[in-house]
């Protein structure tokens, strides 16, 4: 579905990313794994067409993603939930859940997708009309999720959902992701926690310092010697 | 010396009574907050159409006062002025601290074209305001990339420049003598011509503007502005082109800018370039803020209150734009969010997390990351 090729970016003079190639197939979850300034939210951000790459190609559906805008991006389906959240806080619930439907005009299937949210996540469901910032850390999350949701991904995209938040809301929120996975939409995960990401997809990239060090089946990264050390914390 | 030291005591006592009753009324705002955003529609509606009826009856009741009467006139035009900043500032999280350059360029408009080609107010106006807008497109292209510091020295360097060619160009706009003689707008023969026809026009206007913005920020559009001046990235994430919308922001609200500066220019039917200088554009920036930026209601009051206060000063004249100046240190300090605050009507200044960190954000946090 998306595959991603000799992907080099720079940040001035900062060669931010050095040849980063993977694919995702379709109905799957791909997570990116790796440590504090491996390269995981450039990626995304290159991928969103937020940052442009020096080199490299970002094929999504026989799609050439580099040459459209961001905004297109989206539209096209390739959707991103940004790190630590960012909702917009002085809109409420709602509001925040229709931005993400800012691009699309058609008003009834919103409404049903709307729904469809409210059915994943009822929370905000109850706090539909409370303001975005006076929602808990988790809550905010959801919204994050729900708001992405709402724009029709085929791909989403999610940068740390499990940043700053209880082991308990982790869970939850994975628990959703795992969710909309079983309804058919693919999954890229970037995570610092190895350990839930990995157990939760189907392929995992491990990414370190610009590039990918090696990759797997989830499942037996999981078991891999230099991910229990690396990552995992194990001796 | 002792005349040094009564001065000092007088300020000094002016600011602690100033503190106590800021404080007061701080709580008096929060309270007017919590009942507007906890009414319900047909409630909300009747009182509108109190106000509204009550602002039509106002020059009826003091039409022999004509001191009241162009207070209230020029109350009505920084109203405009002030929510033309707000759809900048306030919608869009752009601060620009020119504004007055645009409602120059409608002053200017209009004068030219009623004094030298006899062109009637009537196509003046909005020329005044298509051409504000131009303006306000051409500084937006290039200069809406920046963010908020660098973006607020651009604006004021923007109009820095057109006050200086408004002095110099003067074969156009006859330099620093100003342009006299601009003639009362006539509609079908019926000339406006005295204060209370003069009031009605710029209530009108105001009327409009008001609309707009009432319009816009419920929008898609408006929510999509909202949500740049939250987070421009969250926003380029969820597809809305930023740049676009803040040129628009910008455009729209240099449009009303210049719809202010066309009736200035027939009311006090007397342009130049000192109408339009720096403080000019700082005073209405200091409305928009001290009123709550963002929120319609609070830019309302902020104009109305930062108008009427050197007017009911008038009277300790020594001491007036020392107080004026006391009370804006004292408002920022004690309620930097703002007399009526957009979070606080929304309801959201209930909860403890959005309000303090709003609060604490003050200017600083309009400027994006």
């Amino acid at each position: 579905m998306l595959h991603v090729k000799e992907l080099d970016v720079y940040y001035g003079g900062i060669h931010a990313l050095r040849g980063i190639s993977f694919d995702i197939e379709e109905g799957k979850i791909v997570t990116l794994i790796g440590g504090n300034g491996a390269g995981k939210t450039t990626t995304l951000r290159t991928i969103s067409g937020l940052v442009t790459p020096k080199e490299g190609t970002i094929k999504f559906k026989n799609q050439n993603l580099l040459k459209i805008p961001s905004e297109k991006i989206v539209g096209q389906g390739v959707v991103q939930v940004p790190e630590g959240r960012r909702i917009f806080v002085e809109l409420n619930v709602e509001e925040n859940l229709m931005m993400g439907a800012y691009l699309r005009r058609d008003k009834q299937v919103i409404d049903e997708d709307l729904e469809y949210v409210y059915k994943i996540f009822p929370r905000l469901k109850e706090r539909r009309r409370q303001m975005g910032g006076t929602l808990s850390g988790g809550e905010q999350q959801m919204l994050a999720i729900g708001r992405a949701i709402m724009s029709k991904p085929r791909l989403l995209m999610l940068d740390e959902p499990s940043m700053g938040l209880a082991p308990i809301i982790v869970e939850e929120i994975f628990e959703c992701i795992k969710y909309l996975n079983d309804n058919g939409l693919t999954v890229l995960l970037v995570e610092q926690n190895a350990n839930i990401a990995l157990q939760l997809a189907d392929v995992g990239y491990v990414i370190e310092t610009g590039e990918i060090a090696f990759s797997g089946e989830a499942k037996s990264l999981l078991k891999d010697d230099r991910v229990r050390k690396a990552y995992l914390g194990e001796e | 010396m002792a005349n040094l030291s009564r001065v000092l005591f007088n300020l000094v006592l002016a600011t602690a009574i100033l503190f106590g009753l800021i404080k007061i009324l701080s709580k008096a705002f929060d309270f007017v907050a919590r009942y507007i955003s906890s009414i319900d529609k047909k409630t909300k509606r009747f009182i509108n159409i109190g106000i509204a009826l009550m602002v039509a009856i106002w020059p009826i009741v003091f039409i022999n006062q004509p001191y009241v009467l162009r207070t209230s006139i020029i109350v009505l035009l920084y109203i405009v002025l002030a929510l033309s900043l707000n759809i900048v500032l306030g919608f869009a999280g752009q601060l620009s601290i020119g504004h007055s350059a645009f409602y120059a360029i409608g002053a200017y408009v209009t004068a030219l074209l009623t004094v030298n080609f006899q062109i009637s107010f009537w196509i003046a106006l909005p020329t005044s305001a298509l051409i504000a807008a131009l303006f306000g497109l051409l500084l937006g292209i290039p200069t809406l990339r920046l963010k908020g510091d660098y973006l607020a020295i651009t604006t004021i360097g923007f109009g820095e420049i057109l006050r200086l060619v408004l002095i110099n160009w003067t074969n156009l706009t006859r330099g620093p003598a100003g342009i006299p003689g601009i003639p009362f707008p006539k509609i079908f023969g019926f000339m406006i011509n005295t204060n209370l026809r003069y009031y009605y026009l710029i209530l009108v206007l105001v009327m409009f503007t008001i609309f707009v913005s009432y319009r816009l920020l419920n929008s898609r559009l408006g929510r999509g502005l909202i949500a740049v001046r939250d987070d421009e990235i969250a926003a380029e994430a969820m597809g809305i082109k930023s740049t676009y919308l803040k040129i628009l922001a910008f455009v729209l609200g240099a449009a009303f800018a210049g719809i202010a500066g066309s009736f200035f220019a027939t009311y006090i039917h007397y342009v130049n370039p000192d109408n339009f200088n720096y403080m000019e554009s700082v005073l209405i920036l200091c409305m928009v803020v001290l009123g709550g930026v963002g929120s319609i209601p609070g830019v309302i009051l902020g104009a109305t209150v930062l108008t009427i206060i050197p007017e009911a000063l008038r009277d300790i004249a020594t001491y007036r734009y020392a107080i004026y100046g006391i009370l804006l240190i004292l408002m920022m300090i004690i309620r930097p969010q703002g007399m009526l605050s957009m979070a606080s009507l929304k309801g959201g200044a209930k909860s403890e997390n959005s309000g303090n960190k709003k609060r604490n954000k003050g200017l600083r946090g309009l400027s994006g990351s």
